[in-house]
């Protein structure tokens, strides 16, 4: 039998192996983090990418077991050229494993897609489109009944985020990171879970692969070139360099996250426009909206 | 001798190398000057680790690592 992948420790796994490790691995985080509780629906973040494909997965697996149906929710925020491509993969693939997958689109929901926004508004792509998402994301997680959200975050998104966050001065946003996060309750925010968190993107990679589902290994447009992307290239080449680099990093994050929590989480109230949870009195989705609405 | 196909798939396109001083996949991505870490490599579909053996009869597939925003 031919051999797929080396870990660090030089041991060697065939197909069969690699993806009993990487199953086993996200199902121990499911595990030592409470991520599935008696009487939890867990409402897969979706984007038809390799990530979120592969946690749809573990998670459709270990409920079929249980009797009990998965959903997934996809927010379409109409970037062209990219997110057609992993919606046609998302809907294959959610028929394929019988997960029912509800489409939002921020055109319908709020009157325009990131495209639009962008050529009114010159703030960071990723910041426009990463306020959608969250908002659109928790906001339909409460309409279909969710109790939590599983993204399909992973060791290097998450060490990329750290160490963005350190050097943006912004170490409070830190503190709502980690495996499980809504730590804060909250009735209208539900909580979100990453059981590929001590996955890297490459074993992510590797299994999707592996196991033939189709996906598009493409990188959004707005993605390149930007502030993470420069912090993704750095980490893979100390990584290279030093094994172990990207490990070291979420293990004394993880070590010092219950430290952090405590000083620098902050409470969340509901906005007073929208009414959705929000850390401010008026949440970041109604700050752009109404900048929107103000540019002709 | 010859030439080895590789077809990058995040780029859409095949480049052809001198396959001298070619002998593994890890000679390969040197030569291309790709860090191993961003990429998964398939030899004839396979899944196959840097040290795996390497020929012109071969078709060979790059992944990049790195999706989604």
């Amino acid at each position: 039998m031919s051999i797929v992948y080396i870990d660090q420790s030089k041991k060697e796994y065939t197909k069969a192996q690699f993806i009993r490790y990487f199953e086993a691995k996200a199902q121990r985080t499911i595990r030592k983090y409470n991520m599935l509780e008696k009487g939890d629906k867990i409402l897969v973040a979706m984007s038809g990418g390799k990530d979120s494909v592969a946690t749809a997965h573990i998670f459709n697996k270990i409920l079929s077991k249980r009797g009990e149906k998965l959903q997934a929710l996809l927010i379409d925020e109409g970037i062209p050229g990219y997110r057609d491509l992993t919606i046609k993969d998302a809907k294959k693939f959610c028929k394929d494993e019988n997960i029912e997958l509800t489409i939002v689109s921020t055109k319908k929901e709020f009157k325009f897609g990131l495209m639009d926004a962008l050529k009114k508004l010159k703030d960071n792509p990723c910041t426009i489109c990463g306020t959608m998402r969250r908002y659109l994301l928790n906001k339909y997680a409460q309409k279909l009944k969710a109790t939590k959200v599983a993204t399909g975050h992973n060791l290097d998104d998450e060490a990329q985020t750290v160490l963005m966050n350190q050097y943006k001065g912004n170490v409070s946003l830190s503190s709502k990171l980690g495996p499980i996060t809504g730590i804060v309750e909250h009735e209208k925010f539900i909580k979100r879970i990453k059981p590929l968190y001590f996955l890297t993107e490459k074993e992510v990679t590797i299994y999707t692969t592996l196991k033939g589902f189709q996906v598009n290994f493409i990188e959004c447009p707005n993605a390149k070139d930007n502030f993470r992307s420069t912090i993704r290239d750095q980490l893979n080449d100390l990584e290279h360099r030093f094994a172990g680099t990207k490990n070291g990093l979420i293990n004394s994050f993880i070590e010092q996250l219950p430290k952090l929590r405590k000083t620098k989480l902050n409470a969340i109230l509901n906005c007073k426009s929208c009414s959705e949870p929000s850390t401010k009195d008026i949440c970041t989705m109604c700050i752009i909206l109404k900048k929107y609405d103000s540019k002709v | 001798m010859g030439k080895i196909k590789v077809y990058l798939e995040r780029d859409e396109k095949t480049l052809e190398i001198e396959s001298s001083g070619i002998k593994t996949i890890s000679d390969l991505l040197k030569k291309l000057e790709i860090n191993p870490i961003t990429v998964v490599v398939t030899k004839n579909n396979e899944v196959s680790i840097e040290q795996t053996e390497i020929s012109s009869k071969d078709i060979i597939k790059i992944i990049s690592v790195v999706s989604g925003g």
